[in-house]
């Protein structure tokens, strides 16, 4: 899961061969803008066939690859 | 302080009333109304999605029913401010819901974030905690702000009339009356003009406006942030009108993604969309249309793009080169935003792209002329923060030249040219 999330970000945004740490803010260092974290969120809800609404729609819960696990383990847990 | 900012707002909004006192009417009926409402509603408003909607409905009413009749009514105009009156009541409506407003306010309080007269006729589009925050430690000229203040004024002025009202008299014929075919390079050469007169005119508004605010001791939110430096077009728009941009990102994007969980008909209908909010001529609907595409074609090629980049890491030229692209996507919208009468586009002759006309060899003379005193103006407003002014971060001597500088442009325009209009007060963004 880690691996797949890290590696889209790469390809989308970051670009290939950069190193992402599994605590790299996204947000805050302008990787990732609003645009892109809509294509993130639909890529999420694709791939890990989760379902993602407005609440969880803040950058503290995507801002590292880390806190994108965490987000999807609770909605996977809740569901 | 606050009934002394609400009396002068509504005074305000009296005097650009003045001659169609009808106009002033939303402004005077509205809040009340809007008000007693959410008031009646406030509970609802957060747990029913219909009851939400039906509010935001009503808000936006007045711009969904005046808007189109006075698009196409031209000896008619829409009240002054409408449009970020609505937009304002109704983010205020949805921040409630989220509970980002944690406490009702007083009537005085929502009429007062409506009607604030710095703000009201073209923004910024504040958020009512924010502004609520700031009024709450309000007063006049508070000592650290005051140089800011008095520099977010002195640059407005500069703007407005030593340049975009100068650039005005150029691209206003070009614009505005029936004539000869023209080449490409007279289109562009006038498109140039015109994004430095656009840039000025409503980047003046805006920092006259966060002048004025700070006179209060109120700081509004940037809209501006060097817009025509973007990489890209995303980015222009995070440096663009950002109190607008932001505005439709979280009321109109987030929300129609989440509706929809379509991401291409998100992009493209929230940007067709805040193209035909100036409007419902052709040419607003062709700017709506042609930002819809850019940006989806732009979220489409992303991967592609940030591979380019990752191999051009560092290369001056690569810089250069998207820097310019994003530009020139900027102005064919900035063409299709000013070109409301058609004339432009009639006068636009491919068969000729590269004709000399007079305009552009006078054009391209006194956008060199003019282009100094906004590139100066830029860099100190560059240098300045929220509280912090940018003159301060100058030397002596750099300020002496500034103000030499101001009084040699004020001399020249006001003395030695026959331009009409340079004392205009209207800016181009009333008209939205």
């Amino acid at each position: 899961m880690k691996e797949l999330i890290r590696a889209y970000i790469q390809k989308n945004f970051l670009g290939p061969g950069k190193n992402l740490g599994d605590d790299d803010p996204l947000f805050e260092s302008g990787v990732i803008d609003s645009l892109g974290h809509l294509k993130l969120i639909s890529f999420l809800e694709k791939e890990f066939a989760v379902s993602l609404s407005m609440d969880d729609l803040t950058w503290e819960n995507f801002d590292s690859v880390n806190k994108i696990i965490a987000l999807l383990d609770s909605r996977k847990g809740g569901a | 302080m606050k009934v002394a900012l609400f009396f002068l707002s509504a005074l305000f909004v009296a005097l650009v009333s003045r001659g169609h006192w009808w106009s002033a009417l939303p402004y005077a009926l509205l809040p009340p109304l809007w008000f007693f409402l959410q008031k009646t509603f406030s509970a609802k408003i957060k747990s029913s999605l219909a009851a939400f909607w039906a509010v935001v409905l009503i808000e936006l009413s007045p711009l969904l029913l005046l808007k189109p009749i006075f698009s196409f009514q031209a000896s008619l105009a829409l009240p002054l401010g409408l449009s970020f009156f609505v937009f304002q009541a109704v983010s205020f409506t949805a921040d409630w819901r989220k509970a980002k407003i944690k406490e009702f306010p007083s009537l005085l309080d929502y009429w007062l974030f409506l009607l604030f007269f710095p703000k009201f006729l073209c923004g910024p589009l504040e958020r009512f905690a924010h502004f609520r925050d700031e009024v709450a430690k309000a007063s006049w000229l508070p000592k650290g702000t005051r140089l800011l203040a008095f520099e977010l004024l002195l640059s407005g002025l500069a703007k407005k009339f030593l340049v975009a009202n100068y650039l005005r008299s150029l691209t206003a014929p070009y614009f505005d009356q029936a004539g000869p075919p023209s080449s490409l390079l007279e289109a562009l050469a006038v498109t140039y003009a015109f994004a430095a007169e656009f840039y000025c005119d409503f980047s003046a508004y805006t920092d006259l406006a966060q002048g004025l605010a700070l006179v209060a001791g109120i700081s509004l939110v940037p809209n501006f942030r060097q817009p025509y430096l973007a990489q890209s077009t995303q980015d222009f728009w995070q440096r663009w009108h950002i109190s607008l941009s932001m505005w439709f990102r979280d009321y109109v994007h987030y929300p129609l993604f989440f509706a929809t969980k379509n991401l291409t008909f998100t992009v493209f209908t929230t940007f067709f969309l805040m193209g035909l909010w100036h409007g419902f001529g052709a040419n607003y609907l062709a700017l709506g249309v042609y930002w819809g595409i850019v940006m989806v074609v732009f979220s489409w090629i992303q991967p592609l793009r940030v591979r380019i980049a990752s191999a051009n890491e560092g290369r001056r030229w690569y810089s250069v080169f998207c820097w310019l692209l994003t530009f020139h996507v900027v102005l064919v919208s900035f063409f299709l935003l000013r070109d409301s009468s058609g004339f432009a586009w009639e006068k636009l002759s491919l068969l000729q792209p590269l004709g000399f006309t007079p305009f552009v060899e006078q054009s391209l003379f006194r956008l060199l002329f003019v282009l100094p005193l906004l590139f100066c103006v830029e860099m100190v407003r560059r240098k300045s923060t929220d509280k912090i002014s940018g003159l301060q971060a100058l030397s002596a001597n750099k300020k002496i030249g500034l103000f030499v500088l101001l009084a040699y442009y004020s001399f020249i325009l006001f003395f030695f040219t026959e331009e009409k209009g340079l004392t205009d007060v209207r800016f181009l963004y009333f008209q939205f």
